[in-house]
């Protein structure tokens, strides 16, 4: 069973030379983020007095020009990009593991335990989550925690409700009967029938949750209530960005064009693994 | 995926036990005779009963927005009066006697439930000048004006693209529009707010960057343009995908058998039906454009509700974000009704009064 989702991943990838591309830009990009500030010669808050506000592509050893405060937008950017992934990746994680297992709970005992619990995600679904993640970072105070508390609190729901309904479907199916009958044990079954037909929409949900996280971020960070400086994050450059529309508007393209780049691919990655990976589709 | 989910939540009722009747020329089903159709009371009774279910189903969700919201600002470490200097203990006391938080948390939450009854949101802890409800009545016009002119321009334009783009399926304008819709689905408002100020404003010099007169029109068009795109490419999407999907239906044949024009049949027999999920988006949109009326307000500097609750979450101003946030709460939860009544105007199966 395993190897047959491995397959199926690698028959997608080779299928889809654009999902092919947008997984390596992803790599390029998250490998950039991590290493690219300690090879460039610049500090994230280091202050070049003889070059401020410079524009891209100048000779100034700045490749993509400098803020207001004479700082690389290249470093920056890249330290935004590595402190938003960071914190999408950790909203994404906390989501997979509360949704899964919540899920999975609920779809696996069923009846009134499942209503019961998933009355509790409704309940949640119906707020307004974008305003209770601003209460939320208004009551713990502004800062990276907070960002990965509030996304993470409300981004497991779709999950839960994706793995529950998959765990009720997948318990009636004929190949869990079939190895029922065949004597397999509980844990073997779990293991070997549901947990990896499971993988497949959780793979996909989670590709599909972490452009989402990094939104959600930036939007915060761009109204000044998520990461605060000297801390950058791609919210914050954009911000920064925007206020120097009139005398640098690459402040504003550098970054945005990154934040771009990454929600584009994670979302042609995510919907080429859903048409490989969906089980309905098969 | 989603837009199954859509057409579900809005035609799949529980049937009403007992309620079987013979069908009715309006609906759907017409044309099937001796067809069991559902049939409830009268027409005009079941709008209103809807329309009260609905809204008794929303003060739960409402008194639960209020109930968190004021039980996660009490849970705040740190009181409001917390500032760069520790108060002297007598003052802090006072104030807090003063502003009512020296009573027990029920005791609190009951008065503040109460005003909320008589409309009363509280005093502002930052805006000391102001209560909470003299900020709404002041932010609320600004606000609802631009969401609604969004909405508005995203249907107005998106329901359009999305019947051409169907119509010219797999030609050059579909593609064109449909590439067109994933750039704007997948830009956020906020790089879209400041690109449109940078092309209007301050390059083409058309349009002011930012700011606000009041009654000065050309202050509005930015803001209602970056927050009426994602939307418009959302609907366009949505709407191309549902005609699609409705023009395979056995009555789109039927019509077409009896030799009416092509565009008779998409006008008059595919629309309505497949207008369905773009009217029930019509709540994910009023949320998104909630959400994104924070970024368009800070953006171009209009004197809303958004800048008002970020200004007060910046201060940690507790009362302020918590009236927003309800105000906001109830805004979405209007949003929602409006569009499932619009959804059981549109669909003759809830028209005629299958809904329990």
């Amino acid at each position: 069973m395993r190897g047959g989702l491995g397959r199926d991943v690698r028959a997608a990838l080779v299928r889809d030379r654009l999902a092919v591309a947008c997984a390596t830009m992803l790599a390029l990009l998250v490998l950039a983020a991590v290493a690219g500030p300690w090879l460039l010669e610049f500090d994230e808050d280091q202050v070049d007095w003889a070059h401020m506000a410079t524009p891209p592509f100048e000779a100034t050893g700045h490749w993509l020009g400098t803020d207001r405060l004479g700082r690389d937008l290249l470093v920056r950017t890249l330290h935004g990009l590595r402190v938003s992934l960071a914190i999408a990746f950790a909203a994404t994680l906390v989501a997979l593991v509360i949704g899964v297992a919540f899920g999975a709970f609920a779809g696996y005992r069923r009846g009134r335990t499942d209503a019961l619990m998933m009355r509790f995600v409704d309940t949640l679904y119906a707020l307004p989550q974008v305003f209770f993640v601003i209460i939320l970072t208004v009551v713990f105070g502004r800062g990276p925690l907070t960002l990965l508390v509030a996304i993470g609190a409300f981004g497991w729901l779709t999950m839960a409700r994706i793995v529950r309904g998959q765990a009720l479907a997948l318990r009636e199916r004929e190949f869990v009967e079939a190895a029922i009958a065949g004597g397999a044990g509980t844990l073997r079954i779990v293991t070997r029938h549901v947990i990896p037909n499971l993988l497949g929409p959780v793979i996909v949900y989670a590709t599909l949750t972490l452009p989402q996280a990094i939104l959600v971020e930036s939007f915060l960070s761009f109204l000044g209530i998520g990461i605060q400086e000297p801390l950058a994050s791609l919210g914050n450059l954009i911000a920064d960005g925007a206020g120097e529309l009139e005398t640098a508007p690459w402040m504003l393209a550098v970054p945005a064009a990154c934040l771009l780049l990454v929600v584009f691919c994670c979302n042609f990655l995510g919907d080429s693994l859903r048409d490989a990976l969906d089980p309905r589709d098969q | 995926m989603d837009q199954i989910d859509i057409i579900q939540t809005s035609t799949d009722f529980p049937r009403p036990p007992g309620a079987i009747g013979r069908g009715n020329a309006e609906s759907a089903d017409a044309g099937l005779p001796g067809k069991p159709v559902m049939r409830y009371k009268g027409r005009g009774m079941t709008i209103v009963t809807f329309i009260l279910r609905r809204l008794f189903a929303a003060i739960p969700t409402l008194g639960l927005v209020v109930a968190l919201s004021f039980l996660l600002t009490r849970l705040a470490p740190g009181g409001p009066f917390d500032e760069e200097q520790a108060l002297p203990p007598e003052i802090r006391a006072n104030l807090e006697a003063a502003y009512g938080l020296d009573a027990p948390l029920h005791v609190q939450f009951g008065r503040y439930v109460r005003g909320l009854l008589q409309g009363d949101f509280g005093p502002s802890y930052k805006y000391r000048d102001f209560t909470v409800s003299e900020l709404i009545a002041d932010g609320l016009p600004v606000s609802l004006t631009l969401g609604a002119a969004a909405l508005l321009l995203g249907l107005a334009l998106g329901v359009p693209a999305g019947i051409w783009a169907g119509i010219a399926r797999g030609h050059a304008a579909d593609r064109l529009l449909m590439a067109l819709a994933v750039a704007g689905i997948s830009i956020p408002v906020f790089v879209v707010a400041p690109l449109l100020a940078l092309v209007f404003g301050v390059w083409l010099r058309w349009l002011p960057v930012a700011g606000w007169v009041p009654g000065r029109p050309s202050d509005l068009v930015l803001p209602v343009l970056a927050l009426a795109l994602p939307i418009l490419a959302f609907i366009a999407r949505l709407m191309r995908a549902s005609l699609l999907e409705t023009m395979r239906s056995p009555w789109i044949r039927a019509a077409r058998a009896r030799g009416l024009p092509e565009r008779a049949v998409v006008l008059h027999h595919a629309l309505p039906a497949a207008l369905l999920p773009v009217v029930s988006y019509a709540a994910p949109a009023a949320a998104a454009v909630l959400a994104g009326s924070l970024v368009v307000e800070t953006q171009f500097g209009l004197p809303g509700m958004g800048r008002h609750l970020v200004q007060g979450a910046l201060n940690r101003d507790y009362t302020l974000v918590m009236g927003m946030v309800i105000v906001y709460a109830a805004l979405m939860i209007a949003f929602n009704l409006l569009a499932d009544l619009a959804c059981s105007w549109l669909d003759p199966r809830i028209r005629d009064g299958r809904r329990t």
